[in-house]
């Protein structure tokens, strides 16, 4: 078993705990089907994922900025991105409003 | 296949005045009136667009001012790709009713050809898959056996192509998603080299893989659709600042001279039917004057689980954008955290829940290291060994996909299915241009040969392609 499996496999996201941590990181609510079939099938996933083989392909090279200036260009009009949303307020996106401050992250 | 025009011929006809636009897309329309209710290659299917874009065509081609050879063609185009004022689902509930305000650069250079789009293909959701199976609105069926799959995830693209209800279409190809369906389904798939088309208004998957790519029924039809669709965009910062080429100047030179290497793994890998093709494919090239030599890539086998770890660390990264505040799906939640989340959950399915966590889950800090910065080094490595291989060659022959179209009722888990990108993989990691053309069948069922090559060196690919076609 690789270095990388035993890491793996030690707390991976098959384990109940760590597949909702991973999901409540991804913005996801996992229902009762689809974390048993997760956990059924991500042993076999990961093994696959961890038989990657370290390989040596010399220093990481250093590329030269090649970032363009910001600069504004004519865009879509506030109206005609707002037809898309959901709900709007005031030439706003508009959510519904979160009671007990931010906290969650 | 042989007997239905290829599409640049219906252009000809077109300015011949042998046939209407107008008449033509009725024809298409007809067709997919025809096809549709089994073969479900189409989500959208834009109608009153379509013949109005014909007529369009009609009065330049009664002026005698045709846009380009294909004006007044109609095409398909792939629902991940956006289109102005057509909705574009992404095969998903997430996006269901999402109607875009501008259209995908490589749509828009279309139209401005005079091209007639037809509709929006199906797909696996958000490109993720390889047989359309994960397409929220049903599974497309393979054009020759509806009880067997079509490829994906372009395959509703490729099923309009083969089944004639489309002369041309637009895909896009991260990790085969252009060459797989177009193998199994018997048409020309080409996956341009990374930057030759925009990617701007496709819904990213991975990022540095996408490339929009393209469907056709001859390689001489594929030229003429990268002509059209090539070049330097400043919408999308990956576009290459290349000068405009024709494809098509070299497509008869054929391949004497040429030095091609025979890909080993490629052989091992496949099934029978699939390496017997790929050996007379081989065979064949020899006998038309190419030089033919063996090539191994050793890496090849760790390619797959590389490009899975870095594109669902891409797709994790990429569809956090996908949260019901701008635009499409919304479910209710108390407060706006909840209601992301709930929205996000309900928009996704399966699959792309399953790549978004296992994105999520490589890029975390434990698995940085031993997931996602090895995968990284091997795709250095991988575009190294072919830049390399490509110095001694100017072409590498390898299959498409290791099988034939398999059936639905054949329930596979998602490791048997990410298989199936085995030999489609290296040309996505390493962004160069590859082309499957058909060549050969098992009981019926196409068989698709590959052409990688050097970055840039399209008209090559398809000039390869032409040459192998006409010994079918």
């Amino acid at each position: 078993m690789s270095a990388a499996e035993r890491q793996l496999r030690g707390d991976g996201p098959q384990s109940p705990r760590r597949m909702e941590e991973t999901a409540r990181r991804a913005n996801l609510r996992l229902n009762a089907h689809e974390r048993e079939v997760f956990r059924a099938e991500f042993g076999n996933v990961l093994h696959f994922l961890a038989s990657l083989q370290e390989t040596e392909d010399g220093p990481a090279r250093v590329l030269p900025p090649c970032l363009r200036a910001d600069e504004a260009r004519p865009s879509l009009s506030q109206e005609e991105a707002l037809r898309c949303a959901p709900a709007a307020v005031d030439g706003f996106f508009a959510l519904p409003e979160q009671e007990g401050g931010e906290e969650d992250g | 296949m042989a007997e239905l025009p290829s599409a640049l011929a219906l252009g000809q006809s077109l300015r011949n005045h042998t046939c209407s636009a107008r008449e033509l897309t009725e024809s298409f329309l007809a067709e997919i009136d025809r096809r549709e209710p089994e073969l479900h290659a189409f989500l959208t299917v834009s109608r009153e667009e379509a013949l109005a874009a014909a007529d369009d065509a009609d009065r330049r081609l009664a002026a005698g001012e045709p846009l380009s050879p294909l004006d007044g063609v109609p095409f398909a185009v792939k629902d991940n790709l956006c289109t102005k004022n057509v909705r574009t689902t992404c095969a998903s509930r997430a996006l269901e009713h999402f109607v875009p305000p501008y259209d995908a650069t490589a749509v828009s250079r279309l139209r401005a050809a005079g091209c007639v789009m037809l509709g929006k293909t199906n797909l696996d959701e958000f490109a993720m898959g390889c047989d359309t199976g994960s397409s929220a609105f049903g599974p497309t069926r393979h054009p020759l056996d509806p009880a067997r799959v079509p490829g994906g995830s372009s395959g509703g693209s490729a099923a309009a192509v083969a089944s004639w209800e489309a002369p041309l279409a637009l895909g896009s190809d991260t990790g085969g998603s252009v060459r797989q369906p177009a193998a199994l389904c018997g048409v020309v798939g080409l996956r341009p080299t990374y930057g030759r088309i925009s990617r701007s208004g496709l819904t990213g998957f991975a990022p540095s893989f996408d490339q929009v790519g393209l469907l056709a029924r001859t390689p001489a039809d594929c030229a003429a659709l990268l002509a059209l669709t090539a070049g330097f965009d400043p919408l999308d910062a990956t576009s290459a600042r290349r000068p405009a080429e024709s494809f098509a100047d070299q497509l008869e030179a054929g391949v004497r001279g040429l030095r091609i290497a025979l890909l080993q793994e490629g052989l091992d890998e496949a099934g029978p039917a699939v390496r017997r093709s790929t050996e007379r494919a081989a065979a064949c090239l020899e006998s038309l004057g190419a030089r033919v030599e063996p090539l191994s890539l050793p890496f090849l086998r760790e390619m797959l689980p590389a490009y899975h770890i870095l594109t669902a660390a891409e797709a994790s990264s990429n569809l956090a954008r996908f949260d019901g505040v701008r635009y499409g799906l919304r479910a209710p939640g108390a407060g706006w955290r909840e209601s992301i989340r709930e929205s996000r959950s309900a928009g996704f399915g399966m699959e792309v829940k399953r790549r978004i966590l296992l994105g999520t889950f490589v890029l975390e800090k434990e698995q940085r290291d031993a997931c996602f910065s090895r995968a990284q080094r091997l795709r250095r490595r991988t575009a190294a060994d072919l830049r390399e291989a490509l110095g001694r060659f100017d072409l590498v022959l390898l299959p498409t996909a290791p099988e034939t179209a398999w059936r639905w009722e054949e329930e596979r888990d998602p490791l048997a299915l990410y298989r199936s990108d085995l030999f489609t993989v290296p040309a996505a990691i390493a962004g160069l241009p590859a082309v499957s053309v058909p060549f050969g069948e098992e009981n019926g069922l196409p068989i698709g040969v590959q052409f990688m090559g050097r970055a840039w060196e399209e008209a090559l690919l398809l000039r390869a392609a032409r040459t192998l076609l006409q010994e079918v």
